[in-house]
């Protein structure tokens, strides 16, 4: 599972002559750092690491707020019409990115987002499964927390931010490491809307590398790989518990 | 304005952010893309005609529809075996290692679901090269003249079903573990104290109580393969050669961005809809008759 990435950094740190060798060889035999500067001056890597920072940051931010205040009314308010406002976000999950992707680029081009951050982020900042996950989360507090707080006086604003949000940090923390990993992992919804070289993320903007003039540039391309690729690790080998757990709560609840 | 009253009110006002935004870009989408499909529409032209049936008719007409259809139904089928069945077999595998090893597989069976697709894809593109690739390279120690796997209409498909296994089957993997973990060791006992065979707490313990965890991992590995599957043909093989691995998710893409024909990718697009709205309800009717919700 993970030679692909072993295979990666090898390429990234061999001399274009034993790229070409043709004959199976792991570790190089003259290590070069040529691959990786090659890439740092061919594409601007740092500016599509700050797009593709940013956009996950906002978006995942974004979609934890938006998450949270629907989740929270479906969770403990009582108002007809609520499993109908449930479903409506629930639903959102059964339907195919390619769906809804041509509308959404026509409606984001007539709006003059293209090539913008908003044009990036705005179309995602809700998320069914988020809603999804976290009524399931609410819904399993003590209702005496809450109860405690409508006795206190607290607004009902109040209760959401000083009870029912620190007494699910760690689950709200969980669901913001897989926001964000799916968000700077993105590849589809970046590609249509940006064709601005500044304004890409780094998987969109990382293909420059194939089919360069005169063939794809194995070499750098890998080197640019491994260094978009390296954040992603070191945080997930960090973070491991949490991740894993994040994605794993998505499969104990049906 | 009474206290109930209020509280009906505060409750939409906390809901009204994430319903209007999601009437925006998931419901009115699907809106608009059903309308398109009806016209005919290049993406620039000032002025739209309308077709009637005439975009569904030429999809069902279309070659590359059908190749994509079956090539789809392919990987469906492919998904099913291996990242949904064998990732069960080996979670029940690997259970039985010690805590130590169990955390090593994790961590690694795990690590392609973290990294992006489109940049794994770079490296896999790297990979099939016929020449110098990895993969030819290895064939040739042990004596295999491998193929040109994305120039190959045979091949190519298949390339892309390996690098979509490689990415999800972790994933799937990681679910069933803990699915697995989550079923009261108790049970077991019991049963073995009844004299079960491992076959039999196989089959009467372990696969009724995951029944909802394999429904959740059916649904995403068939809700998510187009979504999957467009990344590994958009960067390996852009469907070709000749249609040869296009695919539903890819066809959308390539009618609506490539020959920008909007209201032919839109109808494209409904049509697979459906076709998924479909298949989900048939998962779900099968799921409830057979599902025992042991908690």
């Amino acid at each position: 599972m993970v030679s692909p990435m072993l295979w990666m950094f090898s390429t990234a740190l061999k001399p274009p002559g034993e790229i070409f060798a043709g004959t199976f060889r792991l570790w190089p035999e003259h290590p070069t750092a040529q691959n990786f500067v090659v890439a740092m001056t061919q594409v601007p890597m740092l500016r599509l690491f700050w797009n593709s920072l940013l956009v996950a940051l906002v978006v995942t931010l974004a979609q934890a707020f938006t998450s949270a205040l629907a989740a929270y009314a479906c969770a403990i308010f009582r108002f007809p019409g609520r499993s109908l406002c449930f479903g409506f976000f629930v639903a959102t999950m059964m339907v195919p990115f390619q769906v809804t992707m041509i509308p959404n680029y026509l409606l984001i081009a007539r709006l003059d987002m293209l090539n913008t951050y908003a044009g990036l982020i705005v179309p995602q900042v809700v998320t069914g499964y988020g809603v999804f996950m976290l009524r399931q989360t609410f819904k399993n507090l003590p209702g005496s927390l809450v109860e405690a707080g409508i006795l206190d006086g607290a607004t009902s604003w109040q209760i959401l931010w000083r009870i029912v949000v620190p007494a699910t940090r760690t689950a709200l923390a969980a669901l913001c490491v897989l926001f964000f990993i799916n968000t700077w992992n993105q590849y589809l919804w970046p590609l249509l809307v940006t064709t601005d070289k500044m304004m890409k993320t780094l998987p969109v903007g990382m293909q420059e590398f194939v089919s360069l003039e005169g063939g794809t540039n194995w070499g750098p391309l890998m080197a640019a790989a491994s260094m978009a690729i390296v954040p992603a690790l070191i945080a997930y080998v960090i973070a491991q518990r949490y991740v894993l757990e994040s994605f794993v709560t998505a499969g104990l609840k049906e | 304005m009474t206290r109930r009253r209020r509280e009906y009110l505060t409750a939409y006002l906390y809901l009204a952010p994430g319903l209007a935004l999601t009437a925006v870009f998931v419901y009115w989408p699907l809106v608009a893309s059903t309308t398109l499909s009806f016209y005919d529409w290049n993406l620039v032209s000032p002025t739209w005609s309308a077709v009637g049936w005439q975009n569904y008719r030429e999809l069902v007409g279309n070659r590359a529809f059908w190749l994509a259809l079956v090539n789809t139904g392919k990987a469906a089928v492919a998904f099913t075996v291996l990242t949904v069945v064998v990732p069960l077999l080996l979670a029940v595998a690997v259970l039985r290692v010690s805590d130590r090893w169990r955390d090593i597989y994790r961590v690694l069976l795990f690590s392609p679901t973290v990294i992006s697709m489109a940049i794994a894809c770079a490296v896999w593109l790297w990979m099939f090269h016929p020449l110098y690739g990895v993969i030819n390279s290895l064939l040739r120690l042990v004596g295999i003249h491998g193929p040109a796997w994305l120039s190959s209409g045979d091949w190519a498909i298949w390339a892309i079903i390996i690098v979509t296994v490689w990415k999800t089957f972790g994933f799937n993997f990681v679910l069933y573990v803990a699915g697995l973990l989550a079923i009261p060791a108790e049970m077991y006992e019991a049963a073995r104290v009844d004299g079960a065979s491992e076959r039999q707490l196989f089959r009467h313990i372990t696969i009724p109580l995951l029944a909802p965890t394999t429904l959740f991992v059916l649904l995403t590995t068939f809700i998510l393969s187009p979504q999957n599957l467009f990344v590994p043909t958009q960067i390996l093989t852009q469907g070709g050669p000749n249609e040869a691995s296009n695919n539903l998710g890819y066809l959308v893409y390539q009618l609506g961005f490539e020959y920008f024909r909007v209201g032919y990718a839109s109808a494209a697009a409904t049509l697979i809809f459906l076709l998924f709205l479909g298949l989900t309800a048939l998962q779900f009717y099968f799921a409830e008759s057979r599902i025992h919700y042991g908690r």
